[in-house]
């Protein structure tokens, strides 16, 4: 049998004989391409060094994001920390008392009148002598001025001292009774006096010349025109601290 | 032939395409990507961030030093419920205060400051106030004369000129508080070469000391937080300081500059 050949209109010959070639299919080269540009992107990253830091430089700069981050939470953080501070720093202040109050120094014998934080006034006084006082038949006293916050319990003109047995026993006097006349000495704790709990007292003194030494028996002498001052300017219920 | 050259260029398009697929991905995340974000960050934390030029380390800085200052009023606050005189010692200032119920009554400059040893976490080591263990002292806590009372008044006239001693001696002393605390304080001028020469002598065993503890610490592997401050005071305030402060005082410390 004798094949046949066809021809198309235009003469072309179809159908018969050997087939053409089929297209080669787009995704085959997608693929391809795809492959290359992962193995360039692999030797790339793998072996040049210098260039993967290069390129992955911008890597780094996703940690701008958690850079942020951290700076907003640290920035939250320390104005939160200035919040606190301030509050603690408030309280603290509003310790030191808003009206005039009394500092003494029983180490350097200086008593101070402030308010806030200002120094009103400074001046020498005399606190006690830390005399151990003893006598035979086995009383005994130690003179010191306490120290802590107290507060001016009263103020008084013209005070009356009323002796305590240790005034007789240093004088080498018999012990009178307790509300014997000897006990009640005039015009010896000056013109002023403010007491300040257990009958210690701050006054005045006739015994000027030894002001800024550790002399009493506890209470706080100070000069008359200081003593003056003090009682003028310092209210009742005032605070005071002995150091 | 005709059919060749009408699929090459399509081939190489498909090729082209598949090849910028990794390489563009690639290109994106590490160079578009981060801008975006970085920008989007930017945009996010406007104003509520510290500005851009303030390094992290710089913020978590000043983060713990703010932790410290904090850290040293509220012991301060602490220690004002307290009825007994407190210390609070303020190296970044170079100041000591004597406090009575959080009023800071007297105030002392630091005529020289020297510290010695290490904490490893300063925020946490400074964290409640320190309480007084041991005191070793060169002067008396309380001055006290026993006086003998006279038999009569002639007795009590003769005594009356007697002088009121006055005290002469070197002011040199160290607290130690626990958590590792030693608080050295020295009056800065000393009067009189007797004097002087205690003080060098004080010194000298201080010194050696703070080196044996060194080199005890690295022998035996010790990390335990200990810190010895020493400081210089005028004579009086030294003196001032010992007197005032009872017998378990409580002390707040504010670190210097730069141990962060």
């Amino acid at each position: 049998m004798i094949e046949q050949d066809t021809f198309s209109p235009s003469g072309d010959l179809v159908g018969q004989g050997p087939s053409p070639q089929p297209a080669p299919k787009p995704w085959r080269w997608f693929a391809a391409g795809l492959f290359v540009g992962l193995l360039a992107c692999v030797v790339t990253l793998v072996f040049a060094r210098p260039l993967r830091a290069r390129l992955f430089s911008g890597w780094t700069r996703t940690s701008v994001l958690a850079e942020a981050r951290e700076r907003s939470d640290l920035s939250k953080e320390i104005a939160q920390l200035k919040r606190q501070i301030s509050q603690v720093s408030k309280r603290l202040e509003q310790k030191i008392p808003e009206e005039p109050y009394i500092v003494i120094d029983t180490s350097g014998n200086r008593i101070y009148v402030r308010r806030g934080k200002a120094t009103l006034r400074e001046a020498i006084c005399s606190t006690g002598s830390y005399i151990n006082l003893k006598t035979r038949d086995g009383m005994e006293w130690i003179f010191f001025t306490p120290r802590g916050q107290f507060r001016v319990l009263a103020k008084k003109v013209a005070p009356v001292w009323v002796k305590p047995d240790w005034a007789f026993v240093e004088e080498g006097l018999p012990i009178p009774p307790k509300h014997a006349p000897e006990r009640y000495e005039y015009g010896v704790l000056g013109e002023y006096a403010l007491a300040f709990g257990n009958g210690y007292l701050i006054h005045g003194t006739l015994y000027k010349r030894l002001m800024g030494m550790p002399v009493t028996h506890g209470c706080v002498r100070v000069g008359d025109e200081d003593l003056e001052y003090i009682y003028k300017t310092v209210p009742l219920g005032a605070k005071i601290y002995i150091y | 032939m005709n059919h060749e050259n009408v699929k090459s260029p399509r081939r190489w398009l498909f090729f082209l395409l598949g090849f910028s697929v990794p390489v563009g991905f690639v290109l994106f995340s590490a160079v578009v990507a981060p801008s975006i974000k970085a920008w989007l960050a930017r945009l996010r934390w406007a104003g509520s961030a510290a500005p851009d030029e303030v390094k992290v380390e710089q913020l978590a800085l000043e983060r713990d030093r703010l932790k410290l200052e904090l850290a040293y009023l509220q012991n301060r606050l602490r220690m004002s419920s307290s009825d007994s005189v407190c210390l609070s010692l303020d190296l970044r200032d170079s100041l000591l205060f004597l406090e009575i119920k959080g009023v800071q009554v007297r105030a002392c400059s630091l005529k020289a400051l020297e510290i010695n040893g290490s904490v490893p976490n300063w925020v946490e080591w400074i964290r409640d106030p320190f309480v007084l263990r041991e005191t070793q002292s060169t002067i008396r806590k309380k001055p006290i004369r026993v006086v003998i009372a006279p038999a009569d008044t002639i007795e009590a006239m003769e005594r009356r000129d007697d002088d009121i001693p006055v005290e002469k001696g070197l002011v040199y002393y160290t607290l130690v508080f626990d958590r590792g605390l030693s608080l050295t304080v020295a009056e800065s001028s000393p009067e009189g070469v007797t004097n002087w020469t205690r003080k060098l002598y004080h010194e000298s065993l201080r010194g050696l000391r703070v080196l044996w503890e060194q080199f005890s610490n690295k022998l035996l592997g010790r990390h335990e937080p200990a810190l010895h401050v020493y400081i210089e005071l005028s004579g009086a305030d030294a003196k001032a300081v010992y007197r005032a402060i009872p017998v378990h005082a409580q002390l707040t410390l504010l670190p210097p500059r730069g141990v962060l």
